[in-house]
């Protein structure tokens, strides 16, 4: 070994499962002989001359205060250390006590598979308690985020209008999945190891390999979450106020040109870009300094929204959310289909109110206009149709 | 299945149980009592002789009966003799039956 690296301490992470013992010890082994000495739990390593040490990891006794003892008693290090062998660390929770033997021949720490499986009885008891509470707070939180999907209905119109939320729901649900798997595998490796104990078997001899792939699978999985997180929080977003935005001469048919007069100044105009798809909101109205509301907001007095998904099948599925779900979550009604011949599909709805709802679809690409005008939009579909097909949306 | 808890010793808690059946004994006297008495033949690791006197304990097979400096001394229980007995009955029939039929 280099002198250089004698003393340096780094962190190294098995591609088994902790709850693996007889893998474990070996991956331990193999470490001392690479020169990496175990000093702390989680996996941290000090720089040492190689050597042929052999580690036991060991139940934390009940006797000893279950795993609220961080370390062995001092009776228990002492009876270790006259068969050869030194305590080492604890393992999180203090579930594991590591012990390592520098002896050539020492005396096996265990010698009766029936008996030592008693060692695992309180620790199976608590890691069930708390993989199964874990497993049921996933569920919940499953059963949520589809209830919540239900309910809205409305959860691609949401990722693609830049609302982080539900995307944000959809990640943790899928990091829990993911924990709730890793728990699981756990679990059942704890089990397998227990039985065979009980039934008199010595722990299958494991010899650790290491796997490449599965780390790297890891590792892209993480990198591949992050950035999907990332493109969808930060992605391309353009939000302007200008009443003279040339874009909207061609794409927006404004409050005015549907019989209301011109009573709000703002014109927002909002655009979003996010995996290749884009979404595009085009406003009229203003804040509502008049106390319309309770409090402060904004008064969508005429929006248009157009909604290009790639892929572009995923038009079907928006168009189902905003014609079922985000009309209905504003009216209570789900916008209705109608005769005519100018989209592919088309819905409407007007509330006893007078505010209307058109939802179109047409070449992969769905438009949504909501308008407090009178004009009846169903006599407007030709030009909506021109918003549609405007090369400025792709 | 897993076998239900000590209904049948091992030959490990066995000879545990027998070692305190005349005198009390810490951990280390233990071991060097088993090893004597069956002349290296049962091996008795430390992990499993202290998973086997935590278990005892539990079940009132033996206490703990001083603890002098880092040494703690065990003493069986009337209990732990009345399993002893017990298994060593059920040894003698095992032995009889096998001399009886196979031999």
């Amino acid at each position: 070994m280099s002198r250089s690296r004698t003393g340096k301490t780094c962190r190294k992470r098995p591609s088994c499962n902790t709850y693996d013992i007889p893998a474990m010890e070996h991956w331990l082994k193999e470490k001392a002989a690479e020169g990496w000495q175990l000093t702390a739990w989680p996996k941290d390593f000090t720089a040492a001359e190689p050597c042929r040490c052999r580690f036991s990891i060991q139940p934390t006794p009940e006797k000893d205060g279950a795993r609220w003892a961080a370390e062995p008693s001092p009776e228990r290090r002492e009876l270790y250390r006259e068969f050869g062998w030194e305590y080492v660390c604890t393992t999180d929770y203090n579930a594991f006590q590591v012990w390592r033997s520098d002896r050539p021949d020492p005396v096996p720490m265990n010698t009766d598979p029936e008996a030592d499986s008693y060692a695992y009885d309180h620790l199976w008891k608590e890691l069930r308690l708390r993989n199964g509470i874990f497993f049921a707070a996933t569920a919940t939180f499953g059963v949520f985020i589809v209830n919540r999907v239900l309910q809205t209905g409305h959860i691609f119109v949401d990722v693609m209008a830049g609302e982080g939320t539900p995307f944000a729901m959809l990640f943790y649900a899928v990091l829990s999945l993911m924990a709730a798997c890793r728990f699981a595998k756990e679990l059942y490796t704890l089990r397998k190891l227990i039985l065979r104990m009980k039934n008199g078997l010595l722990p299958e001899e494991k010899r650790w390999v290491p796997q490449y792939l599965g780390r790297k699978g890891v590792a892209l999985t993480a990198v591949f979450l992050i950035y999907l997180m990332t493109v969808f929080l930060f992605s391309p977003h353009e939000q302007t106020w200008l009443k003279e935005e040339k874009e909207l001469q061609q794409l927006y048919l404004s409050a005015e040109d549907l019989g209301k007069a011109a009573e709000y100044g703002p014109m927002m105009l909002k655009r979003k870009a996010l995996l290749g798809s884009e979404y595009l909101l085009a406003m009229e109205g203003g804040w509502d300094l008049a106390g319309r509301f309770p409090y402060q907001r904004m008064i969508h007095v005429n929006q248009i929204e157009v909604y290009a998904p790639k892929p572009s099948f995923l038009a079907g599925v928006l168009f189902a959310e905003i014609a079922n779900g985000y009309v209905k979550e504003e009216t209570g009604e789900k916008a209705l289909s109608f005769t005519q011949a100018v989209f592919e599909d088309a819905r409407y709805f007007r509330s006893p109110e007078g505010v209307q709802h058109l939802v179109v679809k047409e070449g992969g690409k769905v438009l949504y206009f909501r308008t407090e005008s009178p004009d009846d939009l169903r006599g407007h579909l030709p030009e909506i149709r021109e918003i549609l097909a405007w090369e400025g949306i792709s | 299945m897993a076998k239900e808890p000590l209904k049948v010793l091992t030959e490990s808690m066995f000879y545990v149980l027998l070692s305190l059946m005349h005198s009390e004994r810490c951990g280390t006297e233990i071991v060097q009592y088993v090893s004597d008495t069956t002349a290296d033949r049962v091996p008795l690791g430390p992990g499993t002789l202290y998973t086997i006197l935590a278990k005892f304990e539990e079940e009132g097979l033996i206490r703990e009966t001083a603890v002098e400096g880092r040494r703690r001394t065990y003493a069986i229980t009337e209990r732990g003799k009345g399993m002893f007995r017990r298994e060593l009955n059920r040894l003698r029939q095992c032995v009889a039956d096998g001399e009886r039929e196979g031999e």
